[in-house]
């Protein structure tokens, strides 16, 4: 599903991290140290970001949007879209949104919603500014996008313990005039390849399924924690991913060569350096940056954005694909530039 | 891809040395976990010029069976 616009300009970007990580050789009391060391090395993950029981996704998204309207000077008076993407939200209801435009002191002439989505998450948020700047309804749009994902894991299972993190961010959208292509992709097909099966309307928690046991390769979880099945993931990332991306850099006109920077979702070194060789980038150029932090999932790009930013100055950054991939199966992609966007250094609070 | 580097990229996978890698090789004797096989499934992925299925790498007994999925 293509789309193009003409109306907007990413202003700025922030992240936060939780500043308690943990570094996942310390945990040979599960499994042992070659075990951890073979997944480290394939994924490029050693240390993991783990929140506070206290915080919250909205909190670390809040962080990241007080540090940027703040560093950017902006009258908050002035956004009047607010769109918060998570799959960690405070309540089952009232949406999160709500909570955080009362807590950033927003107008009460603002659209505000959630959107359920997440490794691809960041790129809907994105296309959602869009169109409501577009439409001309909104002139200003934060995004917010972030996940205290880690809450869904088990401490027992390997293919998602030593894999994800959590992280928050906020991105400013504003009227602009930067060309931007969208391509949003959707498979419902593989929704069972990363999901939480129990604990929603369709299976709610019971005594039963709520008691880990014994998994695939020794995994443990129970029913309410997150499954992912690492084979048909990277599977389904790493032929769909260099298709979109690559048709969507010959819309735009441009050669991969062009592309001053890949900002894909940070799965793992592992998806990531398997997309580059396919389409013969460098990994300067299609960075991995989360090796210490994690798979933050809805936060990833705007992560990598941030922890990489010093390492910008040096490039224009006036052609970027930005490309979000996971859970759904849902997978999105944009072109952008990110020239005259401010990205600030990544915060851990 | 030749059948050389098919051996190199296949003893990558499993932790061994390429002059390991034989056609009898039973991969369940080896690093043979969820890792392995997608790795492998990339591996043979690119071999053969097909998109291969994970089912198919999964009903691999031995290094032989890669190299047929692979057309090699």
């Amino acid at each position: 599903m293509k789309a193009a616009f003409q109306s907007c300009r990413i202003e700025g970007i922030a992240a936060a991290v939780p500043r308690q990580q943990v570094d996942l050789t310390s945990l040979t009391d599960t499994w042992d140290l070659k075990t951890i060391q073979k997944i480290t090395t394939a994924t490029g993950i050693t240390k993991v970001r783990i929140a506070l029981p206290s915080v919250t996704a909205s909190d670390l998204c809040f962080s990241a949007a007080q540090t940027l309207i703040a560093a950017m000077n902006i009258d908050a008076g002035t956004i009047d879209g607010l769109v918060f993407v998570t799959q960690s939200p405070d309540f089952p209801l009232p949406s999160t949104g709500p909570i955080l435009q009362h807590r950033l002191g927003l107008k009460k002439d603002v659209v505000t919603f959630d959107i359920n989505l997440g490794c691809s998450g960041y790129v809907y948020g994105l296309l959602q500014a869009d169109l409501m700047i577009h439409s001309g309804m909104c002139r200003r749009v934060l995004v917010l996008s972030g996940d205290t994902i880690t809450r869904y894991v088990s401490d027992k299972d390997r293919s998602a313990r030593m894999v994800f993190g959590d992280g928050g961010s906020a991105t400013l959208v504003a009227g602009g005039n930067e060309r931007e292509l969208f391509d949003m992709k959707t498979d419902g097909s593989g929704a069972a390849h990363i999901i939480v099966s129990a604990g929603g309307h369709r299976r709610p928690s019971t005594s039963d399924n709520t008691v880990p046991t014994e998994r695939e390769e020794g995994n443990i979880r129970s029913d309410a924690n997150l499954y992912m099945n690492g084979m048909e993931v990277t599977t389904f990332a790493v032929r769909e991913i260099p298709e979109i991306v690559s048709q969507l850099v010959k819309d735009a006109g441009w050669t991969i060569n062009d592309v001053d920077l890949f900002a894909l979702h940070q799965a793992n070194a592992f998806i990531l350096g398997y997309i580059a060789k396919k389409l013969r980038v460098d990994t300067q150029r299609m960075p991995f940056a989360c090796g210490e932090i994690g798979n933050t999932s809805a936060a990833s790009i705007p992560v990598m954005l941030a922890q990489k930013v010093g390492q910008f100055a040096a490039r224009p950054l006036s052609k970027v694909v930005l490309c979000g991939f996971g859970v759904g199966l849902s997978w999105g992609a944009m072109t952008t530039s990110l020239a005259d966007t401010r990205i600030l250094p990544l915060q851990e609070v | 891809m030749d059948e050389k580097t098919f051996h190199e990229e296949v003893a990558k996978v499993l932790l061994i040395e390429p002059h390991q890698v034989s056609d009898d090789l039973v991969l369940d004797e080896q690093n043979w976990d969820s890792l392995a096989q997608v790795s492998m499934l990339l591996v043979v992925d690119e071999a053969s010029g097909r998109k291969i299925e994970s089912g198919e790498i999964a009903g691999c007994k031995t290094v032989g069976d890669l190299k047929r999925l692979a057309g090699l």
